[in-house]
């Protein structure tokens, strides 16, 4: 008896062996927060996670730790991360984050899939690294696409600028900008600023009286205030946001007339696909999690889902073979095609989205970028994976 | 014109939501000596709550009818909520330094939003009022004045912290408890000696001003967004409010709320933007906390506050 069982704990472990051979376990960790962790925390990330490991089960092994925006909070969150040598890092929400960090990052080896978009990260921006990969557009992009539908579009000539005060606004704007002076006939009719927690734009909103268009970088509340504000003091025109639109108008804090006008950018937007397969994975996201999923979940989903694809062709979870996989491997997944470019990002396309009365997303265009393409910046080193190709715009 | 008379109504309602504020924090002060520094997560609180009990399946989830039962609820619900806070914060410390207690009730405000965090998430949510576009639609929600816009929710904020505050002058100067309260804000020792139930002061003061917390959040909320940073940027203007004012007197307090919102909305907006043209618009947000320091500069006990005299 003991022989038999003894022989079959073998052949059970050598079959878990051969098993375990050909579709490694690859562990993540993801770093972000989630509800209640602190008053910036949303649960996206963390849900969009925890959906695909539940669906993955031994495939994936996925560990979420709390990463705080202050700086010194995110670098303990990301030592910890270090420490228990994942093979792959999802994180962090914010660029701000990833730039200071991004010696620690990068010394680690750990391939880092980028949740934030700021074109430093690129492979060859300033805080780029060969292990850092961009799930999302870069921010640029988005701003020029953007401006571009503002200009193409709604075709206003005269253009009203609204910039939050900080990282997101000034990029935002300083894009906007060129791509304004570079259109025949354009122009920038004001350009106003406010404060990320501001609560009156009544002058702000004043202002744009007379532009044909508002293009806003800016904040979900302040937006809000100002969609709002847009409205009562008479400037019924296009009003086109990033993806703070469809937070502010999923919550109800724009109605009417400030809905309508109402235009954003987002990576994806799950719940207006018609997509039979992204619909069933709303559906089953909200019978979960008893809310509808936004972008940022269905990337984190994706891209656990990615991992274990790599992990899976590969064959093995070194650091090595899955930035192989992360930077020559396509994966179809629920927001996006995700296909690495010469500068390492994953995602080519946003979602220009508008709003009815009652602030319900559709999608109004589609646009897609070139990959590897950046708007201003001068590319000045060549992965090796591949080759970028050069731009000869100044830089920024 | 009408730029003028549309920033003058921000202005000035901005100045009343900072007056709110301030009276409430004069209250606790007048009662306990002590500065209540949870009074911005208890106006975020008010309208966390006012969204709880008017939308979805709220007690008074009945569209624009429950609104304002709603909001009469809520105001009486933050009344308790700021006896409790009295009874956690604030009793237990008695007699200690008063610099403990402002600790504690620094404390308290990270709890209290720390909760309002994991009950309603992060997300930005909206209040709505009976006087709101989605009520009364676009036009009629606005009040047209020499050629400018100006919603009606400015108007009810200005009218009601008028009302309040009016009352709460009758209150201190021709009631039995304003003048208990009077006597314990000038010696609190020889009040007890004397029979003020200083005790109960403190609790009925924390309760009152929780209460005006409540009333600043539900007027404040609908002309914007409502998440878990709502009621610090408020109490800011609150406290530079009771410090410009003086913490005397809620003339002195009111003053300084008015003088809040129309150095912003007058002097940041209107006259660097439309008559000086000046980029320097672009930072009004600290133009009234530059007055309030300049004054306290020149006069340490505010614009309406007395100067405390010692014996040497």
């Amino acid at each position: 008896m003991a022989l038999v069982l003894g022989v079959s704990a073998v052949v059970s472990g050598s079959a878990g062996a051969a098993k375990a051979a050909s579709a490694p376990v690859v562990k993540i960790v993801l770093l972000a927060e989630t509800k209640g962790e602190s008053s910036a925390a949303v649960p996206y990330y963390a849900d969009g996670g925890a959906m695909a490991a539940a669906q993955l089960g031994s495939k994936v092994q996925l560990t979420r730790i709390p990463a705080p925006l202050t700086t010194a909070q995110a670098q303990t969150a990301l030592l910890q991360a270090i420490d228990q040598k994942p093979d792959l890092i999802i994180g962090f929400p914010s660029s701000a984050q990833t730039i200071a960090l991004q010696p620690t990052i990068k010394n680690s080896g750990i391939p880092f899939l980028s949740l934030s978009s700021g074109e430093q990260l690129v492979a060859s921006g300033p805080y780029g690294a060969p292990n850092i990969i961009l799930i999302r557009p870069v921010d640029t992009l988005v701003a020029v696409a953007e401006t571009n539908y503002v200009l193409d579009t709604i075709k206003a000539k005269k253009i009203g600028l609204e910039c939050v005060d900080n990282a997101t606004g000034v990029n935002g704007c300083n894009a906007a900008t060129k791509v304004i002076a570079a259109k025949k006939g354009a122009s920038i009719f004001t350009q106003q600023k406010n404060g990320t927690a501001d609560t009156d734009l009544t002058g702000q909103a004043r202002a744009m009286s007379g532009a044909d268009a508002v293009l806003d970088f800016n904040f979900p509340n302040p937006l809000g205030v100002m969609a709002n504000a847009l409205v009562a003091n008479g400037v019924n025109v296009p009003h086109v946001d990033g993806s703070s639109a469809s937070i502010i108008a999923g919550a109800k804090v724009v109605q009417g007339p400030a809905a309508t006008n109402l235009n954003g950018a987002d990576d994806c937007v799950p719940i207006a696909s018609t997509d039979k397969r992204v619909k069933k994975w709303v559906a089953d996201y909200t019978a979960k999690f008893g809310y509808a999923p936004i972008y940022s979940a269905a990337e984190v989903y994706d891209m656990v889902n990615f991992a274990a694809v790599i992990a899976a062709k590969q064959g093995s979870v070194t650091p090595k073979a899955i930035l192989k996989g992360l930077t020559t491997q396509a994966y179809p997944g629920i927001c996006n095609t995700y296909k690495a470019d010469a500068i390492q990002v994953l995602s080519h396309s946003v979602d220009i989205t508008k709003f009815d009365a009652t602030g319900t997303v559709t999608i109004a265009k589609h646009l897609a970028f070139a990959p590897g393409a950046l708007p201003f910046t001068v590319v000045t080193t060549v992965p090796t994976t591949s080759v970028a190709p050069t731009t000869t715009t100044k830089a920024p | 014109m009408a730029d003028f008379t549309a920033l003058f109504a921000s202005g000035l309602a901005e100045g009343a939501i900072a007056a709110l504020a301030a009276v409430g924090f004069l209250l606790t002060y007048k009662a306990t000596g002590v500065v209540n520094f949870a009074q911005g997560a208890l106006i975020t609180f008010s309208a966390y709550i006012a969204i709880w009990v008017t939308q979805g399946g709220g007690m008074f989830g009945w569209g624009a009818l429950g609104l304002i039962p709603g909001y009469i609820v809520t105001i009486a619900l933050m009344f308790g909520v700021g006896v409790i806070l009295e009874r956690l914060a604030y009793a237990p410390l008695r007699g200690r330094s008063v610099h403990v207690v402002v600790i504690a009730t620094l404390g308290a405000s990270i709890v209290l939003i720390a909760f309002i965090g994991l009950w309603q998430g992060t997300t930005p949510r909206y209040l709505g009022s009976p006087v709101s576009p989605t009520e009364l639609g676009i036009d009629a929600s606005l009040i047209h004045i020499f050629g400018a816009n100006i919603e009606w929710q400015r108007g009810v904020i200005v009218i009601f912290t008028a009302i309040i505050v009016v009352a709460l002058i009758l209150l201190f100067q021709r009631t039995q408890f304003g003048r208990q309260l009077r006597a314990t804000a000038a010696d609190r020792n020889t009040a007890r000696l004397c029979g003020v139930p200083v005790n109960m002061l403190s609790m009925l003061a924390f309760g009152m001003s929780a209460a005006l917390a409540g009333l600043a959040g539900v007027l404040f909320a609908p002309l914007g967004a409502v998440d878990l940073n709502f009621g610090f940027q408020v109490m800011l203007l609150g406290f530079a409010a009771a410090v410009l004012g003086g913490f005397g007197s809620i003339g002195g307090v009111v003053a300084g709320g008015i003088a809040i919102g129309l150095t912003e909305q007058l002097f940041g907006g209107w006259f660097l933007s439309d008559v000086v043209n000046s980029p320097l618009t672009d930072y009004k947000r600290v133009y009234p906390f530059l007055l309030m320091i300049l004054v306290i500069a020149l006069r340490p006990q505010g614009l309406f506050g007395r100067a405390q005299a010692r014996r040497l």
